[in-house]
């Protein structure tokens, strides 16, 4: 039996994983949530493996009818979170009965949200991986977004009442601010750009535009970047993180589904612990750019691991919940409505 | 032969300079050759033009690692591949199908056959996959027929598209947005999930294009 119906798809919901590596020679990119550090955590607040696939939200929430009993975590973009008409936190699992609604109201800062439910949502397993690759309409539900009347199934009924009410503690949660600072590693095409046209990525703040989706993200700068190679520059590998310079001088950032191989130059590239930062990006934010080096990059990795594997217990405040079948003991903090009964 | 870091969970060998058959042939066979024993750490493998891409997990395996398995497997000498596939692809040229031969036509001040029997004469070999699932990059195209790549990529090329930008020719494997000119049309799927083989070039192939006539579709 399906866990959820989709009552409303939201602006872009997809089904996502870690992603699918080892194709990248047939040109498949890897695909997988834009920021997986979000979507480990969503993961692990309901007891799953940090891998198991969950929804990634764009911008604007879905609402789903729950249709059995499960254990939720929202995590990422901050939005507000409603359960049945009761406010519920991001960054925690809470308990869903069936009936119950799940909406997503304002947005107030980052980009995509996380939805986890225990037991992981469960799609075809394409090319080892079950996250959704819309340019070529494959993984996920059927290669395409959530739609309205879509189900939602779960790879095992999973209903462990011990998971509810984890947390990721407070000082250990992203913040996504309107000025981003991001650290990136010379790129393999640097030598295309005079040393004035390369100071240019750090001397001022390069500007998200309305142009952004999973495939990438177009920076404005005040200063455009002019390189010196030809236009019809032959291609090189990309990773997600990559940032081209367009002919027109503004930037492009790779992100997950781009492509495996790209014609245009590559001034530098976004360190991997923090390619997400450009994911939680919204048109207008202002991203700053600093230079480092790899040891640094893969000690920000290594740190960025641990810190959202800090998944805790902590009770705080109490309430009950009482569905036909059973009567459990939900802990819920940073509720605005303390002690509600529902 | 260089190597760069790409961010930090990628290298990239640089062949600079790789112009005749021959460098890509080698360029091909050292391809082959890494991804026959990559240590677990490494994810991916990619061939371009000139340059290779090596993935890794950081997590997993060092740099230094990386860039010691690709060296000692290089010094080792690469087996010679064998007789490369060679593959023929009907292409309906022109009209609907290939929306931008007219223009073309007008751009390069050549008639539209001129372009058709030009592209449909060489024997072209894939230098790499990428852009899409299955898109291959294939060259040499005579000189006659380089032209810049669209300054605005067309909002939506079809799936089955046979193009041309710069000195290179590709298949559009899906709908897409596209920069390429596209000059017609084969009924040839590029990638297909239910296939052993997904992609239906790979690195190393050779390929013709043969005039398909129109009246038979």
């Amino acid at each position: 039996m399906p866990v959820a119906k989709v009552l409303e798809p939201g602006f872009l919901t997809t089904v996502q994983d870690l992603g699918r590596y080892g194709y990248r020679h047939q040109g498949v990119p890897v695909s997988g949530g834009v920021d997986p550090w979000a979507l480990r955590t969503a993961n692990m607040l309901v007891g799953n493996s940090p891998g198991d696939a969950a929804l990634e939200i764009t911008l604007q929430g879905p609402a789903l009818l729950f249709l059995r009993d499960c254990i939720v975590a929202v995590t990422g973009a901050d939005m507000e979170l409603h359960l049945s008409g009761h406010k519920v936190p991001m960054w925690e699992s809470f308990f869903c009965s069936a009936g119950d609604i799940l909406s997503f109201g304002y947005r107030r800062e980052g980009c995509r949200s996380y939805l986890a439910i225990s037991g992981g949502i469960d799609v075809p397993v394409v090319l080892g991986s079950r996250s959704t690759l819309l340019t070529a309409g494959f993984g996920g539900l059927a290669g395409r977004r959530l739609k309205k009347g879509d189900l939602i199934k779960t790879v095992r009924r999973s209903l462990e009442i011990t998971q509810v009410g984890n947390k990721l503690p407070g000082d250990q949660r992203p913040v996504y601010p309107s000025k981003i600072s991001v650290k990136v590693i010379r790129g393999i095409n640097s030598d295309r750009f005079s040393k004035r046209e390369y100071a240019k990525l750090f001397e001022s703040p390069f500007e998200v535009t309305g142009r952004f989706d999973r495939m990438g993200c177009c920076l404005e700068g005040q200063n455009t970047i002019i390189s010196n190679s030809a236009a019809t520059m032959e291609s090189y590998p990309v990773v997600p993180g990559s940032i081209q310079v367009l002919p027109s001088g503004n930037l492009i950032v790779l992100l997950n589904d781009s492509q495996s191989t790209g014609g245009y130059p590559q001034i530098a590239c976004v360190i991997s612990g923090e390619v997400w930062k450009i994911g939680q990006a919204v048109p207008g934010n202002k991203i700053v750019f600093e230079e480092t080096d790899i040891n640094t990059a893969h000690e920000i990795l290594n740190m960025k691991g641990k810190v959202f594997s800090n998944v805790r217990k902590e009770s705080a405040v109490r309430f009950y919940k009482r569905t036909e079948k059973h009567c459990y003991e939900i802990n819920l903090q940073n509720c605005p409505e303390k002690g509600n009964d529902i | 032969m260089k190597i760069r870091y790409l961010g930090d969970s990628a290298l990239v060998l640089f062949y600079e300079g790789a112009e005749s058959e021959r460098d890509i042939r080698q360029l091909q066979r050292d391809y082959y050759s890494l991804r026959e024993q990559a240590p677990d750490g490494i994810s991916d493998i990619v061939l371009c033009y000139n340059s290779i891409g090596v993935y890794y997990n950081p997590q997993m395996i060092t740099p230094d690692n990386v860039v010691q398995y690709i060296r000692a497997r290089l010094a080792g000498g690469t087996k010679k591949t064998g007789k490369p596939n060679i593959i023929s692809i009907p292409v309906y040229y022109g009209g609907r199908y290939g929306p931008d031969l007219s223009k073309l036509a007008e751009y390069l001040n050549m008639t539209e056959e001129e372009i058709i029997r030009y592209h449909s004469q060489k024997t072209y070999t894939v230098w790499g996959i990428g852009f899409l699932p299955g898109f291959p990059y294939m060259g040499k195209l005579p000189p006659e027929l380089v032209v810049p790549r669209k300054t605005t990529p067309a909002p939506k090329v079809a799936a089955g598209s046979v193009a041309v930008a710069g000195f290179q020719t590709g298949i559009y494997p899906f709908d897409s947005p596209g920069g390429w000119h596209v000059i017609g049309w084969t009924p040839f799927k590029m990638f297909d999930l239910e296939r052993p083989e997904l992609c239906l070039l790979k690195p190393g192939d050779k390929v013709n294009f043969t005039v398909a006539e129109r009246h038979t579709i």
